[in-house]
């Protein structure tokens, strides 16, 4: 792989994630003043000042734009409006748990969404297939709202088996994984099945017929890898989308992440943690992507022979 | 070369889009057809099919269940909120709300998303690029969170709001237009058209856009049920729509407080979604392998 | 005679693979300073190998592409008007016939609207008019009202061939390039088609501007011939001389490749060896000597120019002494 590919691939990423930034900080700064918002109604002038000037909202746009800018450059997300502390411990805090959440529920989508896809592509047009493509298209037509209240309704309301909220055990984390993981796994059963059938009516898997390569040695072999360029593709594309559920699914749960922080501090108009959320979450998802454009590259050899032949 | 005998009429719009291979048709469709055309006549006529004013307050009929359960009354058969509403009248302006909302967000949408796909394909050069690079930055941020955190600041704006959904996805209309019309170009009949001495816009309207219709037509019926995903979730979140406004989503998010008393209030919404989403998806994947097999998502 | 198009020092290059850093991309000339003329009701064929940039010379003539150097002017102004106006006046003087007649009909409009297109393009006539003009065309061109609403998939491809000459023509134009009108049709349709297409030039007084690698179509048709090879003219002149006593040894190679029905006239088979080579990277002189079986050390460095020889020009350094030669060993 060419060190001007990744260096391009960098280049856009921090492009992305600056457009990001500077986007979300002009939006927030247009919407109102967040003094007026977070101080109560009957307070004087001068405290109104002070709390300007504290924040550096008295400047004028462009002069906090660069000053934002300046101290991200330093490290420094800003202190929260509501307790003061500093933004990035406040949100640093959530990530283990809605990356937790996040991980478990891209691990439960993957591991049926592959091998269902896989298993309908090589029983094509079977009663099987259809089943299960019957299934996935319920699957991510669920909003998963919806499926989440309903696994409340059922399981923590009737049956009195899982816990509707928090995030105290293990089980706490059942139910929320399944409602975020059930339609992106629905997505990526159908995406590893037109994946696999794309790649098993491609030539070289009809060469490897003639060639009398056994049906297992031509899955493993030849397929399976070519049909994982698709799948990872839109696995981190679809991450920033999993980001957004999360947001609700954590809303539904009461799960403690950064979701529900990102509702909170929105609410509050708490600027800086805000705009540290936003950060955090287009540099994880800019930085799926850019792996994801790496692994592509080291998956297709096509892709890598091309690139070797630019240098 | 096959003729027919008699002169043919002008052609009708099914043929035209490549629908008239369509024979069978199959049951689950149908069905899916007839709950978008049912959504459809409550999105126009909500106001003469509910039984009572949507905010009608009784506060002596508190939170009644739907039929056939106990202690429901016929004269609300989906039961009432926690103010006495009727839930039907109220789930006939929410869908109302919803389905318009997100019809017209997707059709701004996708409308902008073509028209910016057209004019990267005819400018190229610094125009192309530009929108291009609008096209990827779109795909690469969060942006159900950014929109969710510009509604919140932004406040209780319906303007915003439809702003917001039509910006939902309309790179995806963009990226297809931009591609179709670079290939529709070098097509004989574009270039035929050039030599005619045809303007661009006639050469655009008349002849490319129909011909690159389909794949657009596909993708909107993608997007339509993602937009009205987009929609509810915000409205559920308690950023989108807001009283006296009711959508869906806003229903939904209303009746997750009552899980415990009345299920019903979250169960009824949340099945509505559910329903026209899952029927859009149906249609959609019929009409993506009839009109455009190419079309991979 | 007076020329209706003068083409002079016409020029197009493309660029030939990827630009590098530092470096610009290389650069071909598909068309290499032609010059050409073409009278007033006349048909000028090009003929030649596919790849020899006949093709782009056509589209250069028309107007419809850039010349990278040189000019094309028709009637005295010049092809290419500035502004869309009188780009547009310019579109209804001449038109084209393109090799896909396929790909250049809408697939999805019936055809008697594409055939009236070029009158709604240009705003001539009432919508009445323009009917009736277009029943008229397609009338002359053979094609029944029972075909008028069809979309061009349903035609065979002569009908479409058809439909495509009609929409051409139904603007009265003063000049049609035709390039390989006929090649993608049968040898029975082809007929049909040439005729139809000798019928209009004659009722409507055209020029036309035959492009073609066929020359057993070329002879049905033309006045003048113009033989390129790799983006050059090699040889040019009426199509009685150039067809009969061919002087350059291209134009013979490629004449000799054509059956000729009677043995008594055919004369020595001269024929090119090799493939030619490609216009990427052309070989200096002339460009034909790598294939040539006359070719002296001259042709290796020195481009020859076009000269009159016997009647017609050719660009041959040994052409006058080559027709002394093969008169003689014909004669043995």
């Amino acid at each position: 792989m060419s060190v001007r590919f990744v260096i391009v691939k960098l280049l856009r990423a921090i492009l992305t994630i600056w457009l990001v930034v500077t986007f979300v900080f002009f939006v927030l700064r247009l919407s109102g003043d967040p003094v007026a918002q977070l101080l109560p109604d009957d307070v004087d002038k001068q405290t109104v000042q002070f709390y300007r000037e504290l924040w550096g909202l008295d400047q004028p746009v462009g002069v906090q734009y660069l000053r934002y800018i300046e101290a991200l450059l330093q490290g420094d997300l800003g202190i929260s409006f509501r307790n003061n502390l500093d933004a990035f411990q406040l949100v640093m805090e959530r990530v283990p748990k809605t990356a937790l959440l996040g991980g478990t529920a891209l691990l439960f989508a993957l591991g049926f969404g592959i091998p269902l896809g896989i298993y309908a592509a090589l029983h094509r047009d079977t009663a099987i297939d259809r089943a299960i493509m019957s299934v996935a298209v319920f699957g991510f037509s669920l909003p998963n709202f919806f499926l989440g209240i309903m696994l409340i309704l059922i399981f923590s309301l009737q049956l009195r088996w899982l816990p509707s909220s928090g995030s105290g055990t293990w089980w706490h984390l059942l139910m929320p994984a399944v409602t975020l993981g059930t339609g992106f796994g629905a997505q990526i059963a159908r995406y590893a099945r037109s994946a696999m059938i794309d790649v098993t009516n491609r030539a070289y898997m009809r060469t490897a017929e003639a060639k009398g390569a056994g049906q297992t040695r031509k899955l493993y072999v030849h397929a399976l890898p070519n049909a994982a360029i698709p799948i990872v593709t839109i696995t981190g594309m679809k991450i920033g989308e999993l980001l957004g559920w999360a947001v609700v699914t954590e809303t539904v749960f009461a799960w403690p992440g950064i979701g529900r922080l990102l509702t909170s501090a929105v609410a509050m108009r708490d600027l800086a943690v805000v705009q540290c959320i936003m950060l955090i979450l287009a540099v994880t998802m800019v930085s799926a992507n850019f792996i994801v454009d790496l692994a592509y590259g080291w998956l297709d050899p096509r892709v890598r022979a091309q690139r070797q032949g630019e240098r | 070369m096959t003729i027919a005998a008699a002169p043919a009429p002008s052609r009708p719009l099914t043929h035209r889009l490549g629908l008239g291979g369509l024979r069978r048709v199959p049951a689950v469709v149908l069905i899916a057809f007839a709950v978008l055309a049912l959504a459809l006549v409550v999105t126009l006529f909500a106001q003469f099919m509910m039984p009572y004013d949507y905010d009608a307050m009784n506060l002596r009929a508190r939170l009644t269940p739907p039929l056939p359960w106990e202690g429901s009354n016929p004269a609300h058969p989906l039961g009432t909120d926690k103010l006495g509403r009727d839930v039907l009248s109220r789930l006939l302006i929410a869908t109302q709300t919803s389905i318009a909302l997100a019809l017209l967000g997707t059709i701004i949408g996708a409308v902008l998303g073509t028209v910016l796909g057209f004019l990267a394909a005819h400018f190229r050069g610094i125009v192309d690029e530009v929108i291009s690079a609008l096209v990827d930055f779109q795909a690469a941020m969060p942006y159900f969170i950014i929109a969710l955190a510009v509604l919140a600041f932004m406040g209780n704006s319906i303007v915003v709001f439809l702003f917001l959904m039509a910006i939902y996805g309309w790179e995806k209309y963009a990226r297809i237009t931009r591609g179709l019309v670079l290939s529709a170009r070098e097509e004989g009949y574009a270039r035929a058209q050039h030599a005619l001495g045809a303007g661009p816009l006639r050469t655009y309207g008349i002849h490319i856009l129909p011909n690159i219709v389909s794949p657009l037509i596909v993708q909107l019926t993608v997007n339509f049920p993602d937009t009205i995903l987009f929609e509810t979730s915000l409205s559920f979140l308690g950023l989108g729509v807001r009283p006296p406004l009711t959508s869906l989503g806003q229903m939904l998010g209303d009746g997750r407080d009552y899980l415990v008393t009345a299920w019903w209030l979250a169960v009824v919404p949340g099945l509505t979604i559910f329903l026209v989403t899952l029927a859009m998806s149906i249609v959609g994947d019929f009409l993506r392998t009839h009109l455009d097999p190419s079309l991979q998502d | 005679m007076t020329a209706l198009l003068t083409a002079s020092d016409l020029t197009r290059s493309f660029r030939a693979g990827r630009k590098r850093m530092f470096r610009p991309a290389p650069r071909f000339n598909a068309v290499d300073g032609v010059d050409i003329e073409v009278a007033r009701g006349e048909t000028l064929a090009i003929v030649g190998e596919s790849g020899c940039g006949k093709s782009t010379l056509g589209t250069l003539l028309l107007g419809l592409a850039e010349p990278s150097a040189g000019r094309v002017l028709f009637d005295g102004q010049p092809v290419r008007g500035r502004g869309g106006d009188a780009w547009r006046r310019m579109r209804r003087r001449i038109q084209v016939i393109f090799q896909d007649t396929n790909g250049s009909l809408d697939p999805r409009l019936p055809i008697f609207a594409q055939v009236r297109e070029p009158l709604d393009i240009h705003r001539i006539g009432a919508r009445a008019e323009r009917d009736a003009r277009t029943r008229a065309i397609l009338g002359a061109v053979g094609l029944g009202p029972h075909l008028w609403q069809h979309v061009p998939g349903e035609l065979s491809g002569g009908q479409q061939q058809r439909v495509v000459i009609a929409r051409a023509a139904i603007l009265e134009p003063e000049m049609i390039v035709c390039d390989e009108p006929v090649s993608a049709l049968d040898v029975s349709i082809q007929a049909q088609v040439l005729r139809l297409l000798r019928q209009l030039q004659r009722d409507m007084g055209l020029t036309m501007v035959f492009i073609s690698h066929d020359l057993a179509v070329v002879r049905h048709v033309a006045d003048r011939v113009a033989v390129m090879y790799l983006g050059r003219i090699v040889e040019t002149g009426s199509a009685e001389r150039v067809f009969q006593a061919p002087q350059h040894p291209y134009t013979q190679a490629l004449l000799a490749a054509v059956p000729v029905p009677d043995p008594a006239r055919r004369t020595a088979r001269v024929l090119a060896t090799g493939e030619p080579p490609s216009p990427m990277n052309p070989p200096p002189g002339c460009r034909f000597h790598p294939r040539c079986p006359h070719a002296v050390p001259r042709c290796r460095s020195e481009v020859p120019a076009l000269r009159p020889i016997a009647g017609r020009e050719t660009a041959c350094h040994v052409a006058g002494a080559l027709d002394a030669e093969i008169t003689r060993i014909a004669a043995e």
